[in-house]
Order: structure tokens, then C-alpha cells, then sequence
């Protein structure tokens, strides 16, 4: 237990990395998987895996060699400074974005599942301000409400995906790998998107209590989170069909929908996968927001980290509302995360651990 | 002490703000419906010249009547009609006559008429409304009625004055003995719909006794009724591709009635490439002799008298069987989904065998059947 001294633990870590990346990302990626791999598309998370450990080792490369410090300090002492404040503006433009879209994304699909009378940028409003109101004590109250959250995002989520499991026709995944290798790839290359989210890394490091400890924290979320996507898919082909699965925009909707058992207490247990749900995506846009503010402070040397907080969130609530409709939404938020996604899980990494390789060579 | 009293009027007033929300609609101001009939109107056409509109007919159930308390309504339900052209528009013309607002993520059950099923576009279009409506459940039990299905959810039953409920207690009953009729929800015939163009709705229908019973089903290809199978056939069905629990087989054995019930069974289907196609279907049953042999006077345990029980017991089946195969075959429909067992198990051959023109190949495929009973006992008595 930690006393007010900003830092969080490995496990900590492991959790906030787990949220992240069970994003709405969860919701779609079974419909891009099944439109390149077909039946067999709850093989691409676990390929998927692979690729997300090399986006894990390119990030832990640079963390690695900077302990106690986040992507801010790290381009400040490699690079020079105009090119450093380009690259930090670019990542929290990045983050912003993507905190936005995501942030519309939530809100449409609220509006059409829990809450169709309420007006969508009301219910964004509220959530990113109870976000707000969550990382403003910094990162250690988010630290601790991760580790909460996860129990009541595991519990609801096990004992749904358990009534699926033991119901559902595994007929639905014949014939087997009838697919182009070619699709297999760029199948897979676009699932382990889901583990862009491992960025925050870049800024998370600087504030961990043992920084050695990352790569193994990162190794248990990555393994986690594309088991879980494996077993979701698995059961949108199942359930659904492998047409409601590639033509549903939300096809973990459609398989929430499916669940039922009737006659007993809680009769539509598609509310359990509907809170997993919401908590994980409230963890991920707090998240997200301290760590654009954390780029904003350490940028200025502030000495409090939640200064950016409520700057940011009318910027984000203007990049939620731009889009006109759910269309334009979600074509921004698939086009932003393939063009912008990996700049800063593989390239800029790896480039400034060369360039750190070369100056502590010619030193 | 004046900032104290602030943050607790703040605080107060927070608690009056957050005990109210935009969609909250008090349970008493929400009608819960929990079956619905779907039929083709009669002698109507819309603007656009798609022939007949929907007859919608809402049972509205009285909760507090159900559950037993007084109320003001003089029923345990309310029959209401809509003649619309489309789902949306009856909820919209629905509403318009009542005080409440109808909510349907109770639907227990959508009984569907049979001028509807035989209407493709009207078939389709429904469906697809109903599966776009996030309040429907993909769990909704689907039946089809010979006749209107208004006539079956207006009709008495008094084991249940609810029909919707009726039916989710009748197949989720884990209890009762299956075979008669395949149970068949929203999703799963969406996703058969989808993949094979073929589905099987059971059959709900009044009886004398005021009740109703559910056997048969009604075979649908993309969206229009093509026939309906008896119970017979069903069994058969549900021998080769369905679940089975429980069903009773009767044979007629040394002058006396012996019935055999099937706990449960296991089915694999070979593909033989001779000169043309061939199938085998091979079922595995494990069962009990559940009455009959008291009145006889042989030893339970008499081989011979148990091979020859097996092998009556072997005849019935395979009778049951090639019934429902000589039915598939006469309609030219794959509902027992043999097709999509040899797509699933050799993609290849199917693509060989599949017509240019995309025609069924079951009906000039043979089809051998390889039936294998055991007898795991004879009863607790001799």
C-alpha cells in the first residue's frame, strides 16, 4: 500500500493495462476477424498474441533503458527540443483522438442499448466528468480503483461467458482453416490492434514503483486480454452465425442479446456483459485522460499532475460531438486506429532506442 | 460552519438530482408483453404494393392479476389488434391507444401465422425488424400455427393463461421427455436461415381438452413455408440432428406392448465417394426398457430375448428414420442438414457434388442408415 507517493504497483499495472485494452475495440473486433478469417477467426487473437508481445518488447526496449522516466523526459534528453515537443504533442493528440472517438463510440452505443430517450452528448458528459473526477487524485486512486473494478468487470464476465460456453453449438467453426494465408496475416495484424493500448506504457514506467517488473506485467495483460478475445469470438461464430458476426457492427451486442436463461431472477443476464463492459471503458478514458494531463505537466514541469484534466475533457466532449452519426464514427475510429495506431508502439520506440544505443556509444 | 452547511445542501440536493434519469419510466407505466401473434392481414395492400399488411395481435397480461393480487382490470389479459405495415408502425399505433408504453425484452414467445409464412417478403421483412429491435431477445422462442396465429395466443389453455409463458416453461422444462418438437429460438434461426437458407419452426396447436400441444414443425426455405412434418417425422429429425431426452420408442413384442425410451444418442455422418454420393448415417442410442416386460414371462436377462428386442427396436427406428429421409428427398429440402455436415467435413466434395446451379444434392443421394441400440437395463423390477 502506497502513501500518497504517486507511484503504483506492478500488479496495478498489469490490471490499468488490462482495461485498456478491453475497449470497445472488444465489440468490433470479432466482425473484422471473421471478415478476413472467416470461421476461424478466434485464431487471429491468439496469433495475435505473438504480435502483441513484439509491440511489448519495442515500448519495454526504451522504458527499459529510462527507469524512472516517462516518454516526456525521455525524447527532452535524446532529441532535440523542437523535435521532442512535436513528438509529445503528437502522442497526446494521439491519445486524445482516440479518448474521443472512443468516447462517442460509448455513447451511441448506450444510447441505442440502455438509454435511447437521453441526449448522447449528455451521457458523455457525465461519464467523462465522473472520469475526471476519478484521475484528478492522481494515479495512485486510479491505481486502486482498477483493482476493485476488475473483480466486478471478471465476476459478471466469467459467469456469462461460462452459460455460453456450455450452451453454444462448436458445429458453427467447421470446416477448419479454409482460408488464404494472405487473409490470415492481415487478419491478424489488424486483431492485434487491441494492443495499441499498451502505449501508455511510454508514460506508466516513469511512475511505477519497480519499473524492472513492466515487461512482465505487460506479458500477463497481453496474454489475458487475447485469451479473452479468442473466447469471444470463438463465441460470436458460435452463437451468432458467421454472417451476423462479419454484418453486425456490434456483434458482442448480438451475443449479449442471445443470452438468456429464463424463469430465473435476473432474466436478461446480457446486464452482466453490459457492466463488465462499462466499467472497463470508464477505466479506459480515466486512464487515457491522466495520461494526456501527465504529458501536460511533465511537459511544463508542473508539480501537480492533474492540472490538463479538465482542460482536455472540452477538447475531447468537441472531437466526440464532431462526427454526425454512428457511420462517420465508426469509420474515423477504424481509419484513425489503422493510419495512427502503432506510430508509437513500434516506429518512434524503436527509433529512439537506436538513437539512445548510438549517444551511450559514441559516450 | 456556513461551508458545512453549503457542501450538505450540495449534497442533498445531488441526492435529488441523481434519483431521476432521463429514460426512467416507472414499472406501473410499462405494459410487458409477453407473446405476440404475427399474421398476414387479410384483403389489405399498401401504398407501395406490397401485398398484405401484418395483423399484429398483443396479449397485454394484467401483472397484478397474474400474480394473484386485485386489480382494476377485469382480466388477466387484454387482446389487442394492429393492422400495419410494419412492426414499428403497430408499437407506434399500439401506444397511440393506451396509457402505458409496451416494453418486449419479456417476449417469451412469438407465435408466427401460416398465410405469413407463406408470404416471403412479408416472412422476411418482419424478421428483420424483429432482430434489429435491441428489446427483442435473439432467446425468443419461434412457433409456427396451421391456421391464424391470433387464434392460438386468443385461445384457452388452462394450465396457463399466458401462452408466452406456457411455452418458456415448456421448453425449459429439463424434465419432460423430447423428440415431439425441436425448440427453435430467434438466433438460432436467423443463423440457419443465413447459412443454409433452411429451418424448421415447431408447431403449436389448440386442443380439445383446452390446452395447447406442440409437435410437428413447419419446414421454411428463404423465408417461405415449403411444408409441415408430423410428429413422426420430427422424431426421425431430431434422431439425425436435433437433442434427444427421453423419447419413447414402442414395439410390439411376444403379443405385448414393450416400450424402449432413448436417454441419448450419438450421430456421425459418413461420406462414401463410389460412383455417385453416398451417405451413412450412423446413430449410436443408449436407452432403457421402461415398461412391457412384467407381463411376459422370460427372464430379464435372456439373451436371446434382448437381441431380438434390439432388433425390433433397430427395425422401428430405422423406419422412423427413412421416413423423415424419404420426406426430405419428396420436398427436396435439407433440413436434416446433411449437406452442411459434408460441407463441414469435407468442403471439397461438396464443392464437387454441388451443382453448377447451386441445386440440393440429397435427392439422388443414397443414404444408408447403421443403427446401433443398447440396452443399458430393463427397469428396476423384472
Amino acid at each position: 500500500m502506497f502513501s500518497h507517493n504517486g507511484k503504483i504497483s506492478a500488479r496495478q499495472v498489469m490490471i490499468l493495462l488490462i482495461l485498456q485494452m478491453l475497449n470497445m475495440n472488444m465489440l468490433i473486433m470479432p466482425r473484422i476477424g471473421a471478415n478476413y478469417l472467416g470461421r476461424n477467426s478466434y485464431i487471429a487473437p491468439i496469433i495475435a498474441i505473438l504480435i502483441g508481445l513484439i509491440y511489448l518488447f519495442c515500448v519495454t526496449s526504451l522504458t527499459t533503458k529510462f527507469p524512472k522516466s516517462t516518454f516526456v523526459e525521455i525524447t527532452k534528453e535524446l532529441l532535440p527540443n523542437w523535435i521532442s515537443y512535436i513528438l509529445i504533442v503528437a502522442f497526446a493528440a494521439k491519445l486524445v483522438i482516440s479518448v474521443g472517438l472512443e468516447l462517442r463510440m460509448f455513447g451511441e452505443l448506450v444510447n441505442q442499448v440502455m438509454l435511447p430517450r437521453t441526449p448522447i452528448s449528455i451521457i458523455m458528459i457525465v461519464f467523462i466528468l465522473s472520469a475526471a473526477y476519478l484521475v484528478k487524485s492522481g494515479i495512485e486512486s486510479t491505481g486502486r480503483m482498477s483493482e476493485i473494478l476488475i473483480y466486478f468487470i471478471a465476476v459478471p464476465l466469467i459467469i456469462a461467458l461460462l452459460i455460453m460456453i456450455f450452451k453454444t453449438d462448436y458445429r458453427e467453426v467447421l470446416p477448419f482453416f479454409q482460408v488464404d494465408p494472405t487473409d490470415v496475416g492481415i487478419g491478424t495484424v489488424l486483431v492485434s490492434f487491441m494492443f495499441v493500448p499498451l502505449e501508455i506504457l511510454l508514460m506508466l514506467n516513469g511512475l511505477m514503483k519497480h519499473p524492472n517488473r513492466v515487461r512482465k506485467s505487460g506479458i500477463r495483460a497481453i496474454i489475458v486480454v487475447g485469451v479473452l478475445q479468442a473466447i469471444i469470438t470463438l463465441l460470436c461464430i458460435t452463437q451468432n452465425g458467421l454472417q451476423e458476426t462479419q454484418t453486425q457492427m456490434w456483434p458482442v451486442i448480438v451475443l449479449m442479446k442471445s443470452l438468456g436463461m429464463n424463469d430465473t431472477i435476473v432474466e436478461n443476464q446480457e446486464v452482466l456483459l453490459l457492466i463488465m463492459w462499462v466499467f472497463s471503458i470508464y477505466m479506459y478514458i480515466s486512464t487515457s485522460l491522466y495520461i494526456i494531463s501527465l504529458i501536460g505537466s511533465r511537459s511544463y514541469k508542473f508539480k501537480r499532475e492533474n492540472v490538463f484534466i479538465l482542460p482536455a475533457v472540452p477538447i475531447i466532449l468537441f472531437i466526440a460531438l464532431f462526427p454526425n452519426d454512428l457511420g462517420v464514427v465508426y469509420s474515423y475510429y477504424v481509419r484513425f486506429e489503422y493510419y495512427y495506431g502503432i506510430w508509437f508502439i513500434i516506429p518512434i520506440p524503436l527509433i529512439l532506442v537506436l538513437i539512445a544505443k548510438m549517444r551511450r556509444g559514441r559516450g | 460552519m456556513k461551508k458545512r452547511i453549503v457542501y450538505m445542501l450540495m449534497l442533498i440536493g445531488t441526492m435529488f438530482i441523481l434519483t431521476g434519469c432521463w429514460d426512467s419510466v416507472e414499472l406501473n407505466d410499462r405494459h410487458v408483453v409477453l407473446e405476440l401473434a404475427l399474421d398476414k392481414a387479410e384483403n389489405v395492400q399498401n401504398k407501395i404494393g406490397q401485398e398484405g399488411y401484418y395483423e399484429v395481435t398483443y396479449t397485454i397480461p394484467d401483472m397484478k392479476k397474474l400474480s394473484g393480487a386485485d386489480s382494476l382490470s377485469e382480466d388477466v389479459k387484454t387482446k389487442m389488434v394492429t393492422v400495419s405495415p410494419t412492426l414499428v408502425k403497430s408499437i407506434d399505433e399500439m401506444e397511440a391507444k393506451m396509457q402505458n408504453t409496451l416494453t418486449f425484452s419479456h417476449v417469451k414467445a412469438i407465435v408466427l401465422g401460416e398465410d405469413l409464412l407463406k408470404d416471403k417478403q412479408l416472412f422476411e421483412n418482419i424478421i428483420n425488424s424483429i432482430s434489429r429491435n435491441i428489446d427483442f431477445s435473439r432467446g425468443i422462442n419461434l412457433l409456427a400455427t396451421k391456421g391464424k396465429a391470433s387464434d392460438i395466443t386468443q385461445g384457452e389453455n388452462y394450465q396457463n393463461p399466458m401462452l408466452g409463458l406456457y411455452i418458456m416453461k415448456y421448453f425449459d422444462n429439463t424434465e419432460k421427455l423430447t423428440g415431439n418438437a425441436k425448440q427453435q429460438s430467434m438466433g438460432t434461426m436467423l443463423r440457419e436461415i443465413q447459412e443454409t437458407s433452411i429451418t424448421t419452426l415447431p408447431i403449436i396447436s389448440k386442443t380439445e381438452e383446452k390446452s395447447m400441444k406442440i409437435g410437428g414443425a413447419a419446414v421454411i426455405k428463404d423465408y417461405e413455408l415449403v411444408d409441415w412434418l408430423s410428429e413422426d417425422e420430427v422424431r426421425g429429425m431430431t434422431l439425425i440432428d436435433g437433442k434427444i431426452k427421453g423419447m419413447p420408442v414402442v414395439i410390439e413384442y411376444k403379443g405385448n406392448y414393450l416400450t424402449y425410451t432413448i436417454k441419448e444418442k450419438k450421430t456421425n455422418i459418413e461420406f462414401k465417394e463410389g460412383k455417385n454420393l453416398e451417405t451413412v448415417i450412423n446413430l449410436r442410442i443408449h436407452g432403457e426398457i421402461t415398461e412391457g416386460l412384467s407381463a411376459m414371462n422370460s427372464k430379464i436377462f435372456d439373451r436371446n430375448d434382448i437381441d431380438q428386442i434390439t432388433e425390433l427396436l433397430r427395425n422401428k427406428i430405422n423406419e422412423k428414420l427413412q421416413l423423415v429421409i424419404e420426406k426430405e428427398k419428396a420436398i427436396d429440402v435439407d433440413f436434416l442438414n446433411i449437406e452442411l455436415a459434408l460441407y463441414r467435413k469435407s468442403p471439397k466434395l461438396w464443392n464437387k457434388y454441388r451443382g453448377q446451379d447451386n441445386s440440393s444434392i440429397i435427392s439422388n443421394m443414397k443414404i444408408d442408415l447403421n443403427t446401433d441400440i443398447i440396452i443399458e437395463n430393463t427397469g428396476i423390477i423384472e
